[in-house]
């Protein structure tokens, strides 16, 4: 059994008079510590997807289960709980309470979690041990993500989820993010999941999903992912 | 505006449905308190206004010591600007019902001024019939139809005789009256009683003897168009007032002449009487005398003839006596004689008959013998015949001496009666000597006291003053005097009261606003790029501002106008007896409040437009760079800092990073805070008056006043005959009077307290200092003790000196001694000996301050006193007082319910406000730490933690303002008469806190559900 399965998943949306269809039974599985990249036009379902992965949103119909542990099911509380201990995201736009400093941020997270990392520690690691103590509005983009970054595995999560988490940064930066991202994957055995609509970053990838229309309609596994700092786009 | 731009706004309004609400809310909040207060005030006075036009009520009110005539009011009826001249005669009078005296200001109905609003039954038609007011009814259990006794006082006519005042004083009462006159429950004070007046009647004008009046009444012509609380009513009265003023002069002249010459005619008149009288009595005097001289010289004419004629009967009785005696003698001696002759003619004889005898025997011639025998009988014959002669002799004498003592007796009887007589008239004459005299020396009495009385008529001929006149308008009719400065008051607060509104009101609109502008910076990039004018894209904003301002200033004004005026008018129609109030959309605060609003939230709009509107167009494209974090002071206290968890920390740093919400947050809870505290603070204030005027200061259980007109005597008796009543423990007996104090600006009405034995007086009343409960003060001949609010309103302290004019006019300078605690009223205490050195008077009690041995027997008692004692005019008891005080009070606890439920509203609206504009501006940081997992509690503590900590400073501050506030309005609100015990209790504060904690949890319900309706989706989303 993989270690997250999304079978058979549909997610609709009321808007008024209208059912949107976002996710239209789409199905795919992931591996335990594979980096799995998911691409596809706007609108495709990814972030929906990675919403209902992450316990944001919940599913119309199908089952999502991660660790054996059927999601789909979970009432609300249960859904917080989950979100809490086994979840760690990034946000495109980092998402980094604006009044705390870059290790209290990540402290923010650790506060809540039952076996959380040691949050210097985990900055150190991103390469942040002198910005510690600066505010995000002192950090720059990257550092801000870098933080983000922390925040999430500092919780020592189950899965990573990472929502377009170069969007926002230029291409330098964004390699040195997404390099974290594998480095953390390899290193930590964490299983990582990164929205793209950016295709060329495919090959950096265990799994490839490709979505559209709502669907998964390609998954491709990589036997040889690329290094990030080989990959150009 | 575009089509689009318009449809952008109502869509607008739509999505932000909260926020509008929140602005229309507040703004309804402010515009309907300040307008709602603020025509308060000026509503009451339309209200007094109409009700005086309606019942005619007299502008202008002479009075003249020396009453005024006819003559006067036709005079006055000439002076320019008069409208009309009605006449009256008033009088304080005693009315008796069931023991109980009570004292009534009696009035002559007047046609067409001063009109008296009809109740019940009908009014007066003719000498027996009369109308009185309302509670005369109800608190002396008379009814319409019953009769009245009513005692006035005798009144002096022009030539100073003295007169009943009423035709009949036994009267039917007819009907109930309300007399515009008396819109207050202040009657005026008397001279009768204790010194004030209790209750008001009117009597026809026929019932009257007097033909002069005690006053008249004047309408100024236009006086009635204009409201009588403007500057132009005012204007017109005193042009009249001044007309009046200058003819007054020889009014009062004429009047002066008109009685001065009657009281000469008098005196003349009764000069001239007097000198006959004089003259007839001093002629009858004489006449009396005259005839009594007559008498005794005739007695004693008839005293010397009495004497001659004894003399005369005395010495003619001797000579008969001596006669008598003489011929006595005389016949004793021929008796002797004869006896001698007798015994010889005997012996004579017998020698002859025995020479006889020898010569019968011898027988001797018969011849011989008869010569002899001849002879011897005749010596026997002659002897005899001289025995006979003797003897008639000896009774004639006899006779005689018989005849003289019978004579004796007759003219000594004679003279005896005659000497009774003489001395009987004598003793008539002395008696008559006697009641002359003392006829004569009452006589003398009489003329003595005429000429005295003269004399003195003549000294007070001197004396008569010219009269004074003394013009008044409405401004000294106290009702209504108190009546305009209660609505002044209400103006106070109203003016006060709603700034802490309109502040809020500022505050959240610009908060409001500003975040909505924040909201759409890309929007307004975008409109700007397409290049619309900074107007027509801020046109929306305004107009987002002046709908919730005109939507919420309507609703608002619509429900200040009409409820708040009447929910102050029912106050303090409890005070005023006045029609239902007129109620009047306000012009002037209309626009007013509405402009301020307007100012507060369309400027809001305008200044954070502005601001945007300023930057180009791409810069407000691009997302605005989050409020950079900043270190607060706090993390330089590492102690405290590393203590705190992270919650905390942000709550802390955020506190200091929104600085606007900051504020209208702890200004709304301090508002909130603060009037509820006010509120319960005015009630603290209030409520405490009466158990310390009643209780702490007055301890005294019943006052029982005595009579007026009572002699020293008469006074004594009574005095000792309560003392002595069963059920009284102790007592201190009182004079207790109503003074003025002239320099002082409107009427108050002040008793004088002059206690007969000063040292017991702590045993009935306390003096001493508020708030310091040891030392009590002493009265002594130091000076007076005055009350504090007297002290307040006459601005002066203690070793100033005073000038009080007792209840006989006198007035006095005295010195305070010390200032004492009181609420209610105004009291001056004196020591019986100050009064005496200062007055010259003589100290006349007239109460008693009684204790009694517990409250049940006070019924009992009461009836007791009053049916004992007759010279008793009335008897309270202090729990009585208490009680009727008690239920005004308690009709201020609305007041509080006001300002509860409106620093209520106020809370609500802040705090909800509050609420909404953190979550919307945060809702991104929310969402995120939605996504790491936080809990819904977790959520809400993260952000209830900064409301709750500004929460709790507000209301610290709050309770500090409050404090403040409650002692801004008692001051305002307090009336002359009383003082409020000024005081916030602990459990004040208390609810304070637990009010505005409700209204906060409230508010944190309705967050909690907010925080768990945020999708988290909200977190993905690119930032605006």
């Amino acid at each position: 059994m993989a270690y997250i399965e999304f079978k058979d998943v549909v997610k609709e949306y009321k808007m008024g008079e209208v059912v949107i269809k976002a996710l239209d039974s789409t199905n795919f599985e992931v591996e335990k510590g594979e980096l799995v990249v998911i691409v596809g036009p706007s609108g495709a379902g990814k972030t929906t997807a990675l919403n209902i992965l992450g316990g944001m949103d919940t599913v119309t119909s199908g089952t999502v289960k991660i660790d054996k542990k059927e999601i789909s099911k979970l009432k609300e509380k249960e859904l917080i709980k989950y979100r809490r201990e086994d979840i760690g995201f990034v946000f495109q736009f980092y998402n980094l309470v604006q009044n705390l400093t870059a290790v209290e941020n990540v402290e923010l997270a650790t506060q809540i979690c039952r076996r959380p990392l040691e949050p210097k520690t985990i900055l150190k690691k991103v390469g942040l041990e002198n910005r510690m103590n600066n505010f995000p509005s002192q950090l720059s983009g990257g550092e801000q993500q870098r933080v983000a970054i922390a925040r999430a595995i500092a919780k020592n999560p189950k899965l990573l989820l990472c929502d377009e988490p170069t969007g926002a940064l230029d291409y330098k930066t964004g390699k040195q993010i997404l390099q974290l991202l594998q480095d953390t994957c390899r290193k930590e055995k964490m299983t990582v999941l990164i929205i793209t609509h950016n295709t060329s970053l495919t090959p950096m990838a265990d799994r490839v999903i490709h979505f559209k229309n709502g669907t998964a309609y390609d998954i491709i596994k990589n036997e040889h992912p690329t290094p990030i700092e080989e990959i150009e786009w | 505006m575009k089509k689009a731009l318009l449809k952008d706004t109502i869509k607008e309004i739509k999505n932000t449905f909260k926020r509008f609400i929140s602005i229309l809310l507040v703004v309804l909040l402010g515009v309907g308190f300040f307008a709602g207060i603020k025509a308060a005030s000026p509503d009451m006075k339309m209200t007094v206004d109409q009700y005086f036009d309606e019942q005619k009520v007299m502008d202008i009110e002479v009075i003249s010591t020396l009453g005024l005539t006819k003559d006067d009011i036709n005079t006055l009826q000439n002076v320019e600007g008069v409208e009309n001249v009605v006449s009256s005669y008033a009088q304080d009078v005693i009315v008796s019902a069931e023991g109980e005296d009570s004292v009534v200001k009696m009035e002559t109905i007047t046609n067409d001024m001063n009109k008296l609003k009809l109740l019940e039954g009908k009014l007066p038609n003719d000498e027996t019939e009369c109308v009185v007011e309302k509670s005369f009814l109800s608190w002396t259990g008379h009814s319409i139809g019953d009769t009245i006794e009513i005692t006035a006082e005798k009144v002096k006519d022009d030539e100073g005789n003295e007169k009943d005042i009423l035709k009949q004083n036994k009267i039917k009462i007819v009907g109930v009256v309300q007399s515009p006159l008396y819109i207050s429950r202040e009657r005026g004070s008397s001279k009768l009683g204790a010194g004030k007046v209790n209750y008001y009647m009117y009597i026809h004008p026929n019932a009257i003897t007097q033909e002069i009046y005690t006053n008249l009444y004047i309408s100024c012509a236009g006086a009635s168009e204009a409201k009588c609380y403007d500057k132009k009513y005012e204007n017109i009265v005193e042009d009249v007032k001044n007309k009046i003023e200058e003819i007054s002069e020889e009014r009062k002249q004429a009047r002066y002449n008109e009685i001065y010459t009657k009281a000469e005619d008098k005196i003349k008149e009764a000069q001239e009487t007097l000198n006959k009288e004089e003259k007839k009595a001093n002629k009858e005097i004489n006449d009396a005398q005259n005839k009594i001289d007559d008498a005794k010289e005739e007695v004693e004419t008839g005293k010397t003839q009495l004497m001659q004629n004894r003399q005369k009967a005395n010495s003619e009785f001797e000579s008969a006596d001596k006669q008598i005696k003489e011929a006595e003698k005389t016949l004793n001696s021929q008796q002797t004689a004869y006896e001698k002759t007798k015994k010889e003619a005997q012996k004579q004889i017998e020698e002859n008959k025995e020479q006889l005898k020898i010569m019968q025997e011898q027988g001797m011639p018969e011849s011989i013998t008869a010569p002899l025998a001849e002879g011897i009988k005749k010596a026997e014959l002659e002897l005899e015949e001289a025995e006979a002669k003797l003897k008639s002799a000896r009774q004639q004498l006899e006779k005689q001496k018989k005849e003289l003592e019978r004579q004796k007796s007759n003219t000594y009887a004679k003279l005896n009666s005659v000497e009774a007589e003489l001395t009987n008239a004598e003793k008539e004459i002395s008696q008559n000597e006697k009641n002359l005299k003392e006829a004569k020396k009452e006589a003398e009495e009489k003329i003595t006291d005429a000429k005295e009385e003269l004399e003195e008529a003549k000294f007070k001929l001197k004396d008569i003053k010219k009269p004074e006149w003394y013009i008044l308008d409405r401004n000294q009719n106290v009702g209504y005097a108190s009546y305009i400065q209660d609505t002044d008051r209400i103006a106070n607060i109203a003016t006060v009261f709603p700034v802490v509104f309109f502040v809020v009101a500022a505050l959240i609109s610009l908060t409001s606003m500003s975040r909505m502008v924040e909201e759409e910076r890309v929007q307004i990039g975008t409109l700007k790029a397409l290049g619309y004018t900074k107007l027509q894209i801020a046109s929306k904003y305004i107009i987002y501002a002046m709908l919730a301002t005109i939507i919420g200033s309507g609703i608002g004004l619509a429900i200040g106008f009409n409820v708040l005026p009447k929910i102050v008018m029912n106050l303090y129609g409890m005070m005023y007896t006045l029609p239902e109030g007129v109620i009047e959309f306000n012009t002037e605060y209309t626009i007013i409040s509405v402009t301020l609003a307007m100012i507060c939230t369309v400027g809001a709009a305008i200044y954070s437009c502005a601001k945007a509107l300023r930057q180009l167009p791409a810069t407000l494209m691009r997302p605005k760079a989050p409020k950079p974090g900043k270190r607060v002071f706090l993390e330089k206290i590492t102690f405290i800092w590393s203590h705190l968890s992270f919650t905390r920390k942000v709550t802390a740093r955020n506190i200091f990073r929104y600085k606007k919400r900051f504020l209208m947050t702890i200004i709304g809870v301090m508002g909130c805070t603060a009037l509820i505290v006010a509120g319960f603070g005015l009630r603290d204030s209030i409520s405490q008056m009466i158990p310390s005027q009643y209780g702490e200061i007055f301890k005294y259980h019943v006052q029982i006043s005595l009579k007026d007109n009572l002699t020293t005597k008469q006074i004594k008796e009574e005095i000792d005959k309560i003392s002595h009543t069963e059920g009284i423990t102790e007592k201190i007996v009182m004079n207790i009077q109503a003074v003025d104090i002239t320099n002082i600006s409107n009427t108050q009405n002040i008793q004088m307290m002059i206690p007969e034995n000063s040292e017991n007086l702590s045993q009935f009343i306390t003096l001493k200092q508020r708030g310091n409960k040891n030392e009590i003060y002493t009265l002594n001949q130091e000076g007076v003790i005055i009350t504090e609010k007297l002290a307040k309103l006459l601005d002066v302290k203690v070793g100033d000196t005073l000038k009080i004019k007792n209840s006989d006019d006198i007035e006095a300078e005295v010195k305070i001694s010390n200032i004492t605690e009181n609420y209610l009223m105004h009291y001056i205490y004196m020591t019986k000996e100050l009064y005496q050195t200062v007055y010259k008077e003589d100290f006349k009690p007239n109460t008693i301050y009684a204790n009694i041995e517990n409250k049940e027997i006070e019924e009992e008692l009461g009836h007791k006193l009053l049916e004992n004692n007759k010279q008793i005019s009335g008897v309270t008891f202090t729990s009585n007082t208490e009680n009727v005080f008690s239920e005004i009070m308690d009709n201020m606890n609305l007041v509080v319910w006001i300002l509860i439920i409106s620093a209520g509203l106020l809370a609500f609206v802040v705090l909800y406000n509050l609420s909404n504009t953190n979550i919307s501006e945060r809702i991104r940081e929310l969402a995120t730490i939605k996504v790491l997992g936080f809990y819904d509690k977790e959520v809400y503590d993260y952000v209830s933690k900064e409301t709750t900590l500004l929460t709790i400073i507000g209301i610290i501050i709050g309770l500090l303002a409050g404090y403040f506030l409650t002692f801004f309005i008692v001051n305002t609100c307090e009336l002359d008469m009383m003082m409020f015990d000024k005081r916030v209790n602990f459990i004040s504060y208390v609810y304070g806190v637990i009010i505005t904690l409700v209204f906060g949890t409230i508010v944190n319900i309705a967050t909690y559900f907010a925080l768990r309706k945020i999708d988290m989706i909200e977190s993905l989303k690119s930032i605006e």
